[in-house]
């Protein structure tokens, strides 16, 4: 499945794959990921991210590659870097565009239109 | 002295899981602890609590994803348990109850629409049994009507079978809109309960009414006709 049939990702989504960028995850080390990455803006509650990893499996943007136990740990495949990549430049451009339209707001003084200002 | 345990019926059904988590908290705070529930095709349910001191307690309702009416993962359980969740039971399995006593433990989902989301499996399941049942029901009727017009009256069993038959469909097509408005509201960001305190158990009434409509109907057709 192709990133831009899928849509674009919410924002655990986001981050869930974001944790994988480094290395394989557990449940538990994805959750503390996500809270410690967000700065505890965003709290992934153990039914959204079950439900998301087995959303993830189906697509096959991440495989399970262990398990003990109650712990299964989990990769991410090709295909789930590209849309975590496609959903980083959608976001990139989205906060350039946002940058430029600030620029053009009258009577604004301070304008640089790199995304890191916003 | 050992606790008591003692039967309830559910004013609300486990496939309503906000309500009925709701219904097992508003117990807690009476002392009563849920233990299991009997669960019988559809809508018949009790719930078997134990006695033990009145606290404010959480329960939350997993619907099953991935493999219906099957144990819960050890994969959930164990990011449930780390977040300060209990496993209890799997009624009927196709759900999930969890317990928690610490106010401040993470919502299992943090969004109505995620919570929505988990659901569709389980609508799914619902949607095929509601299919089967019509299967079913449609089956039986034309062997019953073919019955009725080679001038055979029906026998008795075959009008019990019917009369089962109806009630086991007009459960499924309760069940599969209820389950089906409560995705829809949850998909809207709407997670409020429906349960709003006790309530007289309306779907065992609604259960003898229909069941008396049948029988009525059943007595017409062998007696009348």
């Amino acid at each position: 499945m192709k990133s831009t049939q899928r849509g674009v990702l919410t924002e655990p989504m986001f981050y869930i794959l974001m944790s994988f960028q480094h290395s394989d995850m557990c449940g538990i080390q994805i959750t503390q990921f996500v809270r410690e990455r967000s700065h505890d803006r965003v709290t992934l509650g153990p039914g959204t991210l079950y439900t998301l990893l087995n959303k993830f499996l189906e697509e096959g943007a991440i495989e399970e590659v262990a398990v003990s136990g109650r712990k299964r740990t989990y990769r991410i495949t090709p295909y789930g870097r590209q849309l975590y990549r496609d959903e980083l430049r959608r976001l990139h451009n989205c906060l350039t565009d946002a940058a430029e339209e600030e620029c053009k707001t009258p009577f604004d003084s301070v304008c640089d239109p790199s995304p890191a200002v916003i | 002295m050992r606790p008591k345990n003692m039967v309830r019926i559910p004013p609300v059904p486990l496939s309503d899981s906000i309500a009925f988590g709701a219904w097992l908290e508003t117990m807690a705070l009476e002392g009563l602890y849920y233990k299991g529930l009997f669960y019988t095709y559809h809508s018949l349910q009790s719930v078997l609590f134990r006695e033990g001191p009145p606290a404010r307690v959480r329960y939350r309702i997993d619907p099953s994803q991935g493999s219906i009416y099957s144990d819960p993962p050890p994969g959930l359980i164990e990011l449930y348990e780390e977040e300060g969740w209990t496993y209890v039971d799997s009624p009927g399995r196709f759900c999930h109850i969890f317990i928690s006593r610490d106010a401040q433990a993470v919502e299992p989902y943090d969004t109505p629409q995620s919570l929505g989301q988990a659901m569709e499996p389980q609508l799914s399941a619902r949607k095929n049994m509601l299919i089967s049942a019509c299967i079913l029901f449609a089956l039986e009727g034309f062997l019953f009507l073919y019955l009725m017009a080679s001038r055979q009256r029906p026998m008795a069993y075959r009008l019990t079978l019917l009369t089962l038959l109806g009630l086991s469909l007009h459960f499924s097509v309760l069940n599969f809109i209820q389950l089906h408005r409560q995705k829809q509201a949850l998909d809207q960001g709407n997670q409020t309960s429906s349960y709003s305190g006790k309530r007289p158990p309306t779907r065992i009434i609604a259960l003898v009414v229909i069941s008396l409509f049948y029988v009525l109907v059943d007595l017409y057709v062998t007696l009348l006709l």
